[in-house]
């Protein structure tokens, strides 16, 4: 069954695929504007020496790991904080809430600026990207803790910072959980966002060189190669989430 | 028999202590390994009473002892088993009540061996190793009873720990709470809505009516367990307490 199931996933991919690959073949007929996916992966695998590929996506996920590692913890622990302490809550929350709605991507000329055209620029807009759903998240697994259990904590003598961090973060850890999926798939958005304008490695950057040269094939190709790298690395970190809290939780 | 919890003057406000009352001035001496059942309809102040005996509310006015000694707080000698979704879901059945061990100061090794020990007692050896979402409602509750002996508490007050579950799974319950009772006698303060889970369960029933939240009716049943719903001593109890309850605006 569970096969199966996967098997019919897999039947929509091939299926997508080959509708694109006998419209672009028998359509267009104009492989500069629409190639055919295995034009496009034909075209970047004969003109970009592996290592030269291995790198641009290597660069890529070592810039979404620093960026999520910092966006992500600082997330969490002041989330946990403005969840629990109300002065905490009170400071930051109108802070946050005219932080939030800007776009990660409106940082980036004066990231630019701030930190130079090299890495921290980059990870500096994808720890923004990271940050504030994490943060939103954890908050609101802290709010949202049943009352019983902070009581029954309470009948057991539990309070204090005991109680924080035996009981009140264990019990938000499902919502903290999904806010580490959202803000990791954030992230990465704008991530590759963040390398299509300014980077001169990278998969965003890729798809921009290549489309500037002329080579469209080779921009399809790296814009599936960022479709996989992510949908791999999500998995990962659904797997992990599944083998934690998945256990004793159903999300 | 000695005073096990002595409650005097017992008065609650809610909104900073002068709203309107939602427990009047309320007496009661309960005795040491007595059942007392709190029974009324919902917002008729149990619940709350049953809070400040915990020490997770405080009174507005009056006192509760619990041996004697007034209560500032929760915990110390408390055990308390809430109507559902106060197991620690991230923790296995045994390790919940491992972890109200524990707390008491007993050390990990002491504290497995009274967890399995616990977990035997209410019929629950064998699932030590689910997580409480793997748990039918009925084992939840067990579990909630087990941990809450695990704080090794002289009175267990209860606050509608069947009251989510189905009638067939309820009446299960009452029963194996009353074996679980007979094996480790305490004090037990149960709050409940079904009169009949008062009837099967207590020694005495105390019926209580709204704002403020007072005890209208008190009455003694000195009948054996496990008792019979058909008994005529309970099914004449039964009428008497729907009347004084229905009689209520």
């Amino acid at each position: 069954m569970k096969f199966a199931e996967r098997f019919a996933g897999l039947i929509g991919v091939v299926l997508f695929l080959g509708l694109w690959e006998i419209a672009a073949r028998f359509g267009w007929r104009n492989p500069a504007i629409m190639p055919a996916p295995s034009q496009a992966v034909w075209m970047a695998l004969a003109t970009i020496p592996p290592l030269t590929l291995i790198e641009h996506v290597a660069i890529s996920l070592w810039r979404i790991l620093a960026g999520f590692a910092l966006g992500a913890s600082a997330g969490v622990a002041l989330g946990i904080a403005a969840g629990w302490y109300r002065p905490v809550a009170l400071i930051s929350r109108p802070f946050v809430e005219i932080l939030r709605p800007i776009p990660p991507l409106a940082w980036i000329p004066i990231a630019i600026v701030w930190f130079g055209l090299g890495e921290p620029s980059k990870i500096f807009v994808i720890f923004l990207g990271t940050f504030f759903p994490v943060f939103t998240s954890a908050t609101r697994g802290m709010a949202s803790i049943h009352p019983s259990i902070l009581r029954a904590a309470r009948t057991m003598d539990v309070d204090g910072v005991r109680l924080l961090a035996k009981v009140a973060v264990p019990a938000a850890m499902p919502d903290i959980a999904t806010g580490l999926r959202i803000g990791f798939g954030l992230g990465f958005g704008v991530l590759v966002a963040a390398e299509l304008i300014a980077a001169g490695r990278g998969m965003g950057h890729l798809v921009m060189e290549a489309r500037q040269l002329g080579q469209l094939g080779i921009s399809v190709f790296g814009i599936f190669l960022i479709g996989l790298v992510n949908l791999v690395a999500d998995q990962q970190l659904a797997a992990a989430i599944r083998r934690t809290v998945g256990r004793w939780h159903r999300f | 028999m000695a005073a096990a919890i002595e409650i005097g003057g017992l008065a609650k406000n809610f909104v900073n202590d002068a709203g309107p009352p939602v427990l009047g001035a309320v007496d009661l001496t309960i005795a040491e390994n007595e059942f007392v059942v709190l029974l009324g309809r919902s917002g008729c102040g149990k619940t709350t009473l049953l809070n400040i005996v915990a020490g997770l509310e405080q009174p507005s006015a009056g006192i509760v002892r619990v041996d004697g000694a007034p209560v500032t707080g929760p915990g110390a000698g408390k055990g308390m088993v809430f109507q559902q979704g106060a197991l620690f879901p991230w923790l296995t059945a045994r390790r919940n009540i491992e972890f109200a061990a524990v707390n008491r100061g007993v050390a990990s090794e002491a504290a497995g061996k009274l967890a399995d020990e616990l977990l035997a007692l209410v019929g629950l050896a064998g699932s030590e190793h689910k997580f409480p979402f793997e748990l039918s409602g009925g084992m939840q509750q067990r579990v909630a009873i087990a941990r809450a002996l695990a704080l090794d508490p002289k009175i267990l007050l209860m606050d509608e720990p069947f009251g989510a579950l189905d009638e067939i799974t309820r009446n299960e319950m009452q029963d194996e709470l009353l074996r679980v009772w007979a094996q480790r006698r305490k004090t037990v303060v149960f709050v409940t809505h079904s009169i009949w889970e008062g009837l099967i369960l207590a020694d005495r029933v105390l019926v209580m009516a709204p704002r403020p939240g007072r005890f209208v009716l008190e009455r003694r049943i000195d009948l054996p367990r496990p008792r019979r719903r058909s008994d005529p001593t309970l099914v004449a109890l039964y009428d008497e307490i729907w009347t004084c309850l229905r009689g209520e605006p």
